[in-house]
């Protein structure tokens, strides 16, 4: 078991209704780096994501985050972890109820335990995100006024507001143009840069695995089949690993 | 905003729990939870489906509940009013009680009569006395029992006054007892008027005006009612004796009206057949004036048939009568009574 | 073969029974361990009790109406038009108050809290939720099942209010009513029996609504399709449950009438 990863996930298991998701999952996540985990739809990319931070409890297995298991703490200490987690939904998955502003404010709000923010930084902060994602122009629209890419962008600015040492992107680029794809994938990358955040990827997008990917986890039927960065797996004979590299 | 939505919220909810208290306050008021009340009981033998929360009436005015309904034994209902403060004055120590039907559809309230004036007004837990309702059936009894014998009566008149138009000479000299001819003359106008109340009262019962829920609710009425009715039965049981041995045969006529312990028995018959039809003058008066009775009166037509034919034999009684009255005092009296027939 | 699927159904049935009743036992949970989102309670009450309020009040004032017109001439018939403001009161009161208007606020809130729940699922807003630290029970099942526990009782007292004005104008169409005859004639023979159950009865519908409508949008599944769905079975399964409780509340009244 190597040390100093943020993220050790060892012998994961979760099924649903008797159906096997993810089986015998082993992962690592260094300091740093961008790990992109691809596979194909329903592999249970998602659930992995969800098990790092809490939200599904794994049948079986450990996940440590930050040197503490996830599975056995109690809630304020997964609240307490969840902050320094940053997860990108989807589709940004952004409070349909309540403006931009509120929505960004949401996480700020609900974590006063943990951070003392006077109101006037807080505004600062939402600014200053919104910017950074090019959205402040959209400040007090309602999500249902933006469109996918903006919501993807306004679900990336939330996720950092509390500033976190990992960043979990869910599908970051799915269901988007090209171009906007891109966009996004150069935010994860400014990301990286800028605050030096580890992150998981999971994608299927080939495109923005390219952009983005220190390293390469291939999730085939709930297990992990290759690992290596994307020239390595490139070359790699395996069939399942060269479909994403064939398109 | 979030200031705002709150301060809407609380303005809505206090608003509507406003409303709710108010109905709830109004709803108390008229059951007297709320404000100085006295409580007061009364023991009845049967309260005939008197419910808690049941109005008291005093002087047709609403002035109370009733509180508690206690069975202490088998004949006896424990029975308890709150009553406003503000009205006990009002009530005196020998006030009676009696329950009374609200409406059509069977709802009790509980009345109370008012006393004397001299009596001292009501303290808490006071009991008061009672008056059992008569019911209904039991009246219908008694009126149904009543007019059996008035026909039977009615028919042995008819039979006595046939004779006397047959002209028996013995009968001829009675009649000129001006006492006793008086005395039948009065009785005659008494059950002629009778008779034209009842008229107008089977007409009013055979109209069957759609109403008339509840006859005789007014208990002071039924129990008059009642004691007419009784009187009525004795007295006629009294004249059918007197009447049969009239009656019972020519060659004893004779010795009969000579007899004047009998006279003086048929004088008195007569005389306590007035007092009777004054009774029933009086009875049927009221049921026409409205008396608090007949506009509930119920369109039984059982009791309207027996009225019927007791005031068809009343009336041949009465025709009877007048002419022979007529032939006896030959008086213009009678012309006051030709127009009353029936047919 | 049918008779396992009829199985199947009562089986389906009784998990979700139980399923339901696991929900509630997680709202009392909730409801009793720290942390109240009150703010969010404020919301909530604002949304389905004072957004409800036009809706309640037109209803209230028509049903007031039509129960008042309808009753009439057969009441005038029996000569018993004095009293059809009581009839019409004590039935608004005891039964078609709250009964109506639980069904209408079904319908709006019910389908409301459905639909945004499940849309919320979803599109993953309630993971979101948990993941900054926000408890989506607390935050969202709590506060509406509160707000619709409060807020209907109290529309269902400006609806049996405002049905009482519309039965006076009913009233005032076909008769010179004063209204304080007609106010005295209302409240003549109302008495607590009437307002107490029908009250408590009310919380019950509201408190139902609210479970059930944020059971059927915290469950949804099947992505935009189980929005609908959870919309329309939020709206269902409530109705009938009010019909439902209508029942015991009745059964449980005549227990204790004297």
């Amino acid at each position: 078991m190597e040390t100093g990863n943020i993220i050790t996930i060892q012998n994961l298991y979760k099924a649903f209704a008797g159906k096997t998701v993810l089986e015998d999952i082993n992962l690592g996540l260094r300091p740093g780096e961008n790990l992109v985990v691809l596979g194909k739809s329903g592999t249970g990319k998602t659930v992995l994501l969800k098990c790092i931070v809490g939200l599904l409890t794994p049948d079986n297995g450990s996940i440590q985050v930050f040197d503490t298991n996830v599975e056995k703490c109690t809630h304020d200490e997964l609240d307490k972890i969840r902050t320094r987690i940053g997860y990108v939904f989807q589709h940004g998955a952004l409070y349909d109820s309540i403006s931009l502003r509120e929505n960004m404010l949401f996480p700020l709000m609900r974590n006063t335990r943990f951070f003392k923010t006077s109101e006037k930084e807080m505004k600062q902060l939402v600014e200053k995100n919104l910017k950074s994602v090019d959205l402040l122009d959209a400040i007090d629209k309602m999500p249902g006024e933006l469109s996918g890419g903006m919501k993807k962008r306004a679900g990336l600015a939330r996720a950092l507001m509390l500033s976190p040492e990992i960043m979990l992107y869910d599908e970051p680029t799915s269901g988007l143009d090209p171009f906007t794809a891109q966009e996004i994938s150069d935010l994860i990358m400014s990301i990286q840069r800028e605050k030096g955040t580890a992150s998981i990827i999971v994608t299927h997008d080939m495109k923005c695995a390219e952009t983005v990917s220190d390293r390469i986890c291939i999730l085939h039927n709930g297990k992990f089949i290759a690992e290596g960065n994307y020239k390595t797996l490139g070359v790699s004979e395996d069939r399942h690993v060269s479909m994403f590299f064939s398109t | 905003m979030q200031r705002k939505k709150a301060i809407n919220i609380g303005l809505f909810i206090s608003l509507g729990v406003l409303i709710f208290i108010a109905g709830i306050y109004i709803v108390g008021k008229q059951q007297n939870i709320f404000g100085p009340t006295l409580k007061i009981t009364a023991i009845f033998r049967d309260i005939k489906g008197l419910k808690i929360g049941d109005k008291v009436h005093f002087s047709g005015i609403d002035i109370g509940t009733v509180s508690s309904i206690e069975l202490m034994s088998d004949t006896r209902v424990k029975t308890g009013f709150t009553i406003k403060e503000n009205v006990v004055k009002l009530i005196k120590q020998d006030s009676k009680v009696t329950i009374a039907n609200e409406g059509l559809m069977g709802g009790k309230i509980v009345i109370i009569l008012p006393g004397s004036s001299q009596s001292r007004s009501v303290n808490e837990d006071d009991i008061l006395q009672t008056i059992e309702q008569v019911d209904i059936d039991d009246i219908l009894k008694e009126v149904k029992k009543s007019s059996e014998n008035i026909a039977f009566v009615s028919k042995n008149l008819i039979d006595i006054t046939d004779k006397v138009n047959r002209g028996d000479g013995i009968f001829g000299k009675i009649f000129t007892d001006t006492v006793i001819t008086q005395n039948l003359d009065k009785t005659s106008r008494n059950i002629t008027s009778i008779s034209k109340n009842l008229v107008e009262i089977s007409e009013k019962a055979n109209m069957g005006q759609g109403f008339m829920g509840k006859l005789f609710t007014d208990t002071l009425f039924t129990r008059q009612l009642d004691s007419a009715g009784f009187n009525l039965k004795a007295i006629t049981e009294d004249l059918a004796e007197v009447t049969e041995k009239v009656n019972a045969g020519e060659g004893v006529f004779g010795r009969l009206f000579t007899d004047t312990s009998l006279t003086q028995n048929l004088y008195l018959s007569s005389i306590n057949l007035e007092q009777t039809t004054r009774n029933l003058v009086e009875f049927s008066h009221r049921l026409n004036n409205n008396e608090n009775a007949l506009s509930r009166f119920i369109a039984d037509t059982a009791f309207a048939d027996s009225l019927e034919i007791l005031l068809y034999e009343l009336n041949t009684g009465i025709r009877e009568i007048t002419r022979s009255s007529e032939a006896i005092q030959r008086s213009g009296l009678i012309r006051m009574f030709s127009k009353k027939k029936k047919n | 073969m049918k008779t396992s699927l009829l199985l199947k159904n009562i089986e389906t049935f009784l998990i979700e029974l139980t399923e339901i009743f696991r929900f509630i036992g997680l709202f009392f949970n909730n409801l009793f361990t720290k942390r109240f989102e009150f703010d969010e309670m404020i919301n909530q009450m604002y949304k389905t009790g004072y957004r409800s309020f036009f809706l309640i009040s037109v209803t209230g004032l028509i049903l007031g109406l039509v129960l008042t017109l309808q009753t009439r001439p057969m009441m005038a018939d029996l000569g018993a038009e004095a009293w059809l403001p009581n009839l019409v009161f004590v039935s608004i009161i005891r039964e078609m108050g709250p009964v109506i208007m639980a069904l209408l606020f079904a319908g709006k809130v019910g389908s409301g809290i459905g639909a945004e729940l499940s849309s919320m699922r979803v599109t993953e807003q309630i993971d979101a939720m948990e993941v900054s630290a926000t408890n989506p029970i607390k935050y969202l099942v709590v506060t509406r099942v509160l707000a619709t526990t409060i807020m209907l009782p109290v529309l269902v007292f400006y609806a049996d209010f405002i049905a009482f004005m519309g039965s006076f104008l009913g009233m005032k169409a076909y008769s010179n009513i004063s209204f304080p005859l007609f106010f005295t004639q209302a409240f003549d023979g109302i008495y607590f029996y009437d307002i107490i159950p029908a009250t408590i009865k009310t919380f019950f519908f509201g408190f139902f609504i609210g479970i059930i409508s944020c059971y059927k949008g915290y469950y949804a599944n099947r992505g935009t399709e189980g929005v609908g769905h959870a919309a329309n079975a939020a709206v269902v399964v409530s109705s009938m449950v009010i019909f439902l409780i209508d029942l015991i509340a009745v059964q449980i009244t005549s227990l204790f009438e004297i």
